[in-house]
């Protein structure tokens, strides 16, 4: 198992997954409270217990405690420190690997103010494939010009992966490239550092949210192309459309299946301008199948 | 000759033993103040730069005397130990570095209490706890003040008030 992540995790679970020797297929660990330890791989789920690998059904019971202390571990016993973090529901590991949290959300006045009894930690392996975006490279740069493009996928499909290589090929190129990384996926910072490549011309505003960082990039990084992950909100939209009325090629993934449903979207109305093609994403051959590459006007 | 050497072993023993017991209450206040300021720059760490435990506890522990910088470095150390310990435990067996430096009992459970919520909640609870800690601290120090006060003067007499009593009736 990779250390950085085995650390994270309660010693009364280490000693089971240190028994995998797969890191490099896993996408997923699964933590649920009484329900059994879960390994998914591309294709399959399986669970470990202390005979080594298993069916999911003998796999390891995963107690509360176990939850508790593995939380502990991943926040370094400072829940204080991540608590934005917790309250949006995800944590960002050393390493870059991403961790949801479910469990009690807690309110006040209608907005969620932390989550309690966390009964499920879903660790999904951050994993660098370069060359994730040499199929798609060639519509995106054009006559040495960026083409900005939304890059459309249900989750899981690798729009994450796509969109980090992107930002690491034309960054190797020298385009000045800022990356808005609200959720602390593409470049995945540990202590403002860039746990995965995202090139040599990057700069990566972590954990800042789309509509404020882009004016923020444009104004103060002079990028070429700035480039985020999954915009949704109105105002994401308007900020987009902004950064291609200044002139700055963008790069963005969203949420979705096809072009048509996703068009219309509020935010897509308010800044769909900004992009000039959508990329369409898909599971059918693994992660990152290139479904459709269309142009927009 | 020898009964002379006898009594002035005897004085100087009880006058060191006094001279320790008064030492030991005008040191109280000194370590509790430390702590409090301790407590204080905890708090800070936690409201303005969220640092992570580790982090703040040995940033106070290099900015601060002995022993409370003790038991902030073992802290640390035992939380970054990667031995997959909680911060209560980790809390817990720092302890025993303040009790070898002259805390009280006392002072040591006062302490003991935040151990178990230290890191556990967000900042605002977390505040509010060492909020607490720190005006029983307060209450504590100026307790051991007025003790100090009382008890100094008493005990650098006292010590070789009573080998001289003993010499006395040894004689």
């Amino acid at each position: 198992m990779p250390p950085l992540l085995l650390r994270s995790m309660a010693p009364s679970l280490r000693r089971f997954l240190d028994i995998v020797h797969t890191w490099d297929k896993i996408e997923e660990i699964r933590l649920r409270v009484n329900q059994p330890l879960t390994i998914k791989e591309q294709h399959m789920e399986y669970g470990i217990n202390r005979k080594g690998v298993c069916r999911l059904m003998d796999s390891y019971r995963v107690t509360a405690e176990d939850i508790i202390r593995t939380m502990e571990m991943m926040t370094e016993n400072s829940w204080y420190a991540l608590e934005d973090e917790i309250r949006a529901g995800y944590l960002t590991l050393a390493g870059g690997h991403r961790v949801g949290i479910s469990g009690k959300v807690v309110l006040e006045n209608g907005l969620i103010k932390t989550i309690k009894y966390i009964n499920g930690l879903n660790i999904r392996l951050a994993r660098e494939i370069v060359g994730a975006a040499d199929a798609v490279m060639p519509h995106i740069l054009r006559f040495g010009r960026i083409i900005s493009t939304l890059v459309i996928s249900p989750p899981g499909c690798g729009k994450t992966t796509l969109l980090r290589d992107i930002c690491r090929q034309l960054s190797n190129q020298g385009f000045n490239v800022v990356v808005i990384d609200e959720r602390s996926e593409i470049a995945a910072c540990y202590r403002g550092a860039p746990q995965l490549n995202v090139g040599p011309c990057t700069y990566v505003l972590d954990g800042c949210p789309k509509a404020q960082g882009i004016p923020m990039a444009i104004r103060g990084m002079a990028p070429q192309v700035i480039i985020t992950d999954e915009a949704g909100h109105p105002d994401d939209g308007l900020a987009l459309a902004d950064a291609a009325r200044a002139g700055v090629s963008v790069v963005a993934s969203c949420h979705g299946s096809e072009w048509l449903s996703v068009k219309q979207h509020t935010w897509i109305r308010q800044g769909g301008t900004a992009f000039k093609q959508a990329i369409v994403l898909s599971r059918r051959n693994g992660p990152g199948t290139v479904e459709q590459v269309l142009k927009l006007d | 000759m020898l009964r002379l050497i006898g009594a002035a072993i005897v004085i100087t023993a009880c006058g060191v033993g006094g001279l320790t017991m008064a030492r030991s209450y005008s040191i109280r206040p000194q370590n509790l103040q430390s702590l409090a300021t301790a407590v204080q720059m905890l708090a800070t760490e936690i409201h303005y730069t969220r640092s992570s435990l580790p982090e703040a506890c040995s940033r106070i522990a290099a900015q601060i005397g002995n022993p409370v910088a003790a038991f902030f470095n073992q802290f640390a150390a035992q939380l970054t130990s990667n031995s997959g310990i909680s911060a209560a435990e980790a809390f817990n067996q720092s302890l025993p570095v303040l009790a070898d430096a002259g805390f009280s009992q006392q002072d040591v459970e006062l302490v003991s209490q935040i151990g178990a919520v230290l890191g556990r909640s967000d900042a605002e609870d977390q505040l509010k706890h060492l909020e607490l800690l720190k005006t029983r601290l307060q209450q504590s120090i100026a307790k051991a003040e007025q003790e100090r006060d009382k008890m100094v003067r008493l005990w650098n007499y006292l010590g070789f008030c009573v080998g001289a009593l003993v010499v006395l009736m040894l004689i």
